[in-house]
């Protein structure tokens, strides 16, 4: 067992699959003799050579797109979107044709896809570079949505993504590559879709998030800790398929809780987890469900974005108020 | 034959490329030109011919059957028969791939496409576009221009896989404007994909006249942007298209790369059955191109030929006919789904959510548990 | 066989369409896709063709005339039929605007295809729903179900839901549970509705608080006449035979020496046999309606709520088996229940468990009534005064004494009919007490 950062975890596995597997080809933007802008294909295609691990001409559309066509020809294509937010320039192809070429062939074509793609914010990049759009796909029917918080998730996750017959958007926590580390093992596993991860229990707040803000819903909860409420925290993993039994069993043994995410409040994910966990949990809940999101606004300039990214301080806000909710 | 591009160095700096003459052997009036040598069969060409009466009785069919309310929204390829058979038959059904857009009726039948099955996807059942196994064949692709890069990526792994097979991707001149198509052609020329682009410009994009939809003089031009060659034919000449094909067919399996052939046609019908062409198009100008319609244009050759007489054609009319009515009969035979088709073939395996809510939807609650 | 033909949508999200020019007559040998009418949408002029081989039997639309899509626009079929389809033409069709194609629409769910695969995690056997498993889950961690609106009537009422079992699916909490347990306490304190302070009592007034039984009665009866759509079955039946009946069973006690029965016989017990006789075969009268729950619970014994009046009030203690016991039985029990109430020494066990209630509002003079049908029941059977009135008996105006009767049903359980057809057996065995002989185990 080794400690990983998330990129190491990333680049082994796809090494491994691509060593389990002589179908899996890489395509993307720099990932060839550069390694990738964050070095998760670094030295891959020395390894696999040119034609497995291919440098792309900068056009998103037909990165996916012709994915479509590598995937009808046999092969386990796993494009790389240089960063999620420049996925709008492929979401045509995404939405409209890799979530829905199995259904409409009705099964003749299936989509073996895994579309890597990095997000997430407090890295000061320039515009669209750190967008959280992973609720545009969560409603995009046909396609799954996996969004690791960890080092030994971004392994069984993507390994999982690899080998599922069906399309995959596999989103990567940028601040998380290098800075989120913890034990991965070293032999084969995979983490299924479709559960959450319970990093801690608590009775008084269930606290739910993904990806980038899972971390941010820790502190918070340390925070809490601090003042006494006992906070139980939740990784969904996976947005598509949701893990509903989970969310709802947590909600109702504490009665209060609150979603914790990066993307902007109206239409984002966390609706859908609000909506989820009053359909099952309703009879059971003491206070109304809280929220921690971005704001509404277009996503800031680098020096701004402190005030924009939810920090574990709003958590505890959040956390305090929905206490105090009579 | 055709000419070659004619490129002009501007006075101010810069160049401009004036396209070539149209590739044709067979004129409008069925003569064939005197130093070109057929190089399909007689059979071939009957089967061709077929396939192009087949093509414009199923059009007649169908749009009948639509003003019925048996079928859907449909656009025919009148017209355009010479272009889409022309081309397909350079292929070998077994190993080769067709990428369609939704127009190419003959070409999906040449590949093996059931005509019940054709017919199915008009009529709306979810399994009309459930392409048979052992049919090389992407499904009827109705987002213009999208199956472009499908295609690219088709050959790219075909080829990346030992197999010396090759790609005809079609698309019209409306679709070519779309980003796709640009990258996609970009993605092939740098590949080196074994794919053959066939754009049909057959005038009109439902009522935007090919000088609307840009201001090239030919469209085979862009190849050369992309590092590859590309041809300018008359696509109402079954010998044109063939011939510029075959080459590009070649070009693509010996590992040559792509190829773009613009088969330069004329919509003579409506875009689909929606669509009221009255409204934009000159009748004048939609007369002119009838004179140029494929079908009579390779009768009179094959009449010439000896190859068709009346007799033999009103036969072919009889059978062909015959056929249509099978195949309607077969297709509205299979006419029943459920509701809980919505759920199959989503993913390979149902998760728990979507199974709730096929559960709740088959039972008629709508209610979640 | 006649083939209806409907207008369809020609053109993509058509709404109607005029007709133009009919390219056939009614009578025409025609061929499936020869032209049959032209029509205008607002796109275009179409031509419709013939969806079949056949004879035009009918054709529907005048030059002009704007038809709706879906509208019956031509009917096909053989020779022999015109005649018929001539007879018909008169009649409106209704139109289905939902017909693309008459004969072979896909509408119906046909035949189920291969089952979906079982999801990711569902286990063996039927998989527990999210809600179940949250339900179970909070009740595990000992924290109690209830609505918001629940909760807060507990909040204002000073229930702690914790101390409170919960009467709703899966244990859970609703209104009447935390109504209960609030019980005989204080009103409820910082009521956002609370009535503006009464003014200084006028001359005369005497302001008495509404406490004990009389409150009980106060919140039950408002709860039932809120809740319960009451129907009401009025008669006034012959009591001639059973006043017969009557008299004879008193004759009978007195000569086996027993003066304690025959002071008890009196025409209650007698009615109370006959509602629970009567019961039995209409069990709907004798049940309970959950709303939350959405079922009716028939019960299968009938415990007869009888009616009491006492100085505090009117209570109800339970006559239990009522349908198994003897009218002698029923006469003493209903003698010793009304004394226990009067001395207040009933049990709540005697006091609840009714599942149909009798009473007699007659007592002081009244013939017809409404009676209030206890919470948790479905009728309420009321007898009224016993009076010498006219009726007329084969023909002939006779003077009988007449026993007015007002039978409540709850609607929600009850149709008319229901309860009609359950007063009429009690009806019939009031004029004829031998039928009850029918039911004698």
């Amino acid at each position: 067992m080794a400690v990983m950062s998330m990129v190491e975890a990333i680049r082994s596995t796809l090494a491994a699959e691509m060593d389990r597997d002589e179908r899996v080809i890489l395509l993307g933007q720099d990932i060839g003799a550069n390694g990738g802008v964050f070095r998760a294909t670094e030295h891959l295609q020395e390894r696999f050579g040119e034609d497995r691990v291919v440098d792309m001409p900068l056009a998103e559309a037909v990165i996916v797109g012709s994915s479509v066509g590598l995937a009808a020809s046999g092969l386990i294509p796993i494009p790389e979107l240089q960063f999620l937010g420049f996925g709008s320039q492929a979401f045509h192809q995404i939405e409209g044709q890799v979530a829905r070429m199995r259904a409409r062939s009705a099964g003749r074509f299936e989509m073996p896809i895994v579309i890597r793609a990095p997000f997430g914010g407090n890295v000061r990049t320039p515009e669209l570079h750190s967008d959280a759009h992973e609720a545009k796909y969560a409603n995009s029917p046909g396609i799954k949505v996996a969004m690791p918080a960890s080092a030994y998730d971004a392994k069984g996750l993507l390994a999982e993504a690899i080998r599922d017959p069906d399309p995959v958007l596999f989103c990567e926590p940028l601040r998380g590559y290098r800075l989120q580390k913890d034990e991965v093992p070293e032999e084969d596993y995979t983490v299924p879709f479709g559960e959450a991860r319970v990093l801690r229990e608590g009775d008084d707040v269930t606290l739910v998030a993904w990806s980038v803000a899972v971390n941010v819903a820790e502190r918070g909860a340390d925070l809490a800790a601090e003042e006494g409420i006992a906070c139980t925290v939740i990784d969904l993993r996976t947005l598509v398929p949701l893990d509903e039994q989970t969310l709802a069993e947590a909600f109702a043994r504490t009665g209060r809780g609150i979603v914790v995410q990066e993307a902007p409040l109206t239409a984002g994910f966390g609706a859908e987890v609000v909506a989820t966990v009053q359909e099952h949990a309703f009879w059971a809940l003491e206070a109304p469900i809280g929220r921690i999101a971005a704001p509404d606004v277009p996503y800031p300039i680098g020096a701004i974005e402190e005030q924009y990214v939810p920090g574990p301080e709003r958590v505890l806000a959040e956390i305090q108020r929905v206490m105090e909710a009579a | 034959m055709a000419g070659s591009a004619d490129t002009r160095q501007l006075a101010d700096g810069g160049v401009r490329v004036e396209p070539p003459e149209p590739l044709q052997f067979l004129a409008p009036d069925g003569s064939l030109a005197q130093e070109y040598e057929p190089a399909l069969s007689d059979e071939e060409l009957l089967a061709a011919f077929r396939l192009m009466l087949l093509s414009r009785a199923t059009s007649e069919r169908a749009v009948n059957l639509q003003r019925q309310g048996r079928l859907g929204t449909i656009a025919t390829p009148d017209g355009q028969e010479a272009a889409i058979v022309g081309s397909v038959l350079v292929l070998d059904p077994a190993r080769d791939w067709l990428v369609p857009t939704y127009r190419e009726m003959p070409a999906m039948i040449h590949m093996g496409l059931p005509l019940p099955r054709f017919l199915l996807y008009y009529r709306g059942h979810p399994l009309g576009n459930q392409v048979p196994e052992g049919v090389n064949m992407l499904p009827v692709q109705i987002a213009l221009g999208t199956q472009v890069p499908h295609a690219v990526g088709l050959a790219w792994g075909l080829r990346h896989q030992g197999s010396d097979a090759v790609v005809l991707v079609y698309f019209g001149e409306g679709a070519s404007s779309e980003g796709d198509v640009h990258e996609a052609m970009n993605l092939a020329g740098v590949r080196q994909a074994p794919v053959v682009f066939l754009l049909q410009d057959n005038g009109w994009a439902i009522s935007t006249p090919v000088a609307q939809q840009s201001a090239t003089g030919s469209f085979a031009l862009r190849a050369a942007g992309y590092g590859f060659p590309g041809e300018l034919v008359d696509g109402n000449d079954l010998f044109a298209v063939h011939d510029a094909t075959r080459r590009a067919v070649e070009r693509a399996r010996t590992g040559e790369g792509p190829t773009l052939i613009e088969a330069r046609t004329y919509r003579l019908a409506p875009h689909n059955t929606s669509d009221d062409s009255s409204r934009y198009v000159d009748p004048t100008q939609l007369e002119e191109a009838r004179a140029r319609d494929p079908v009579p244009r390779l009768r009179a050759f094959l009449s010439e030929r000896g190859l068709l007489d009346e007799e033999a054609e009103r036969r072919l009319t009889e059978e062909i006919s015959e056929e249509l009515a099978v195949a309607v009969r077969e297709m509205e035979s299979e006419s029943e789904f459920a509701a809980e088709q919505l759920f199959e073939h989503v993913y390979e395996t149902l998760p728990r959510r979507l199974d709730h809510q096929r559960r709740a939807l088959s039972e008629g609650d709508g209610e979640p548990d | 066989m006649a083939f209806d033909f409907h207008l369809p949508d020609v053109f993509e999200g058509t709404a109607t369409a005029e007709i133009v020019e009919w390219k056939v007559a009614v009578g025409d040998e025609v061929k499936e896709d020869q032209p049959l009418v032209d029509v205008e949408t607002d796109k275009a002029v179409v031509t419709i063709p013939c969806p079949t081989d056949g004879v035009v039997l009918e054709l529907r639309g005048e030059l002009g005339e704007t038809m709706p899509v879906g509208e019956l626009l031509a009917v096909f079929g053989e020779r022999g039929e015109l005649a018929q389809a001539g007879a018909g033409a008169a009649e409106p069709v209704e139109a289905s605007a939902a017909e693309a194609h008459p004969t072979r629409e896909t509408a119906a769910l046909a035949g189920a295809p291969a089952a979906p695969r079982e999801g990711a995690g569902q286990g063996n056997g039927a998989p527990v729903s999210p809600v179940e498993a949250a339900s179970a889950a909070a009740l595990a961690a000992g924290r109690p179900l209830a609505s918001p609106a629940v909760r807060k009537l507990a909040r204002e009422r000073g229930v702690d839901l914790a101390s409170v079992t919960g009467s709703g699916p899966a244990g859970r909490i609703v209104r009447e549970d935390v109504l209960a347990a609030a019980g005989p306490q204080a009103p409820p304190a910082r009521e956002a509705e609370a009535p503006a302070p009464a003014a200084a009592p006028a001359r005369g007034d005497e302001v008495i608080p509404l406490r004990g039984i009389r409150r009980t009665i106060a919140r039950n009866m408002t709860e039932s006449w809120q809740t319960v759509p009451h129907i009401v079955d009025f008669r006034d039946v012959d009591a001639t035979a059973l006043l017969a009946a009557r008299r004879d069973l008193r004759a009978r006690a007195e000569a086996d020496g027993d003066e304690e029965l025959a002071k008890v016989l009196t025409m209650m017990p007698l009615l109370a046999k006959i509602a629970a006789t009567a019961a039995l075969r209409h069990p709907g009268v004798n049940s309970s309606v959950d709303m939350e729950r959405e079922q009716i619970t028939r019960h299968g014994a009938v415990h007869l709520s009888v009616a009491t009046s006492t100085s505090d009030g009117l209570l109800t203690p339970v006559v239990r088996d009522a349908d198994r016991r003897s009218v002698t039985e029923i006469a003493r029990e209903i003698a010793a229940l009304a004394a226990a109430a009067r001395s207040r020494s009933l049990s709540r066990e005697q006091l609840t468990g009714g599942t149909l209630t009798v009473n007699n509002y007659g007592a002081l003079g009244s013939s017809l009534s409404t009676p209030i049908i206890p919470p948790g029941q479905s009728a309420n059977l009321g007898f009224g005064r016993l009076q010498e009135r006219a009726l007329v008996r084969d023909g002939e105006l006779v003077a009988a004494p007449v026993l007015g009767l007002s039978c409540s049903g709850d609607h929600r359980v009850l149709d008319g009919a229901d309860l009609a057809s359950f007063v009429n057996d009690v009806v019939a065995a009031i004029e004829n007490p031998v039928l009850l002989l029918a039911e004698l185990a």
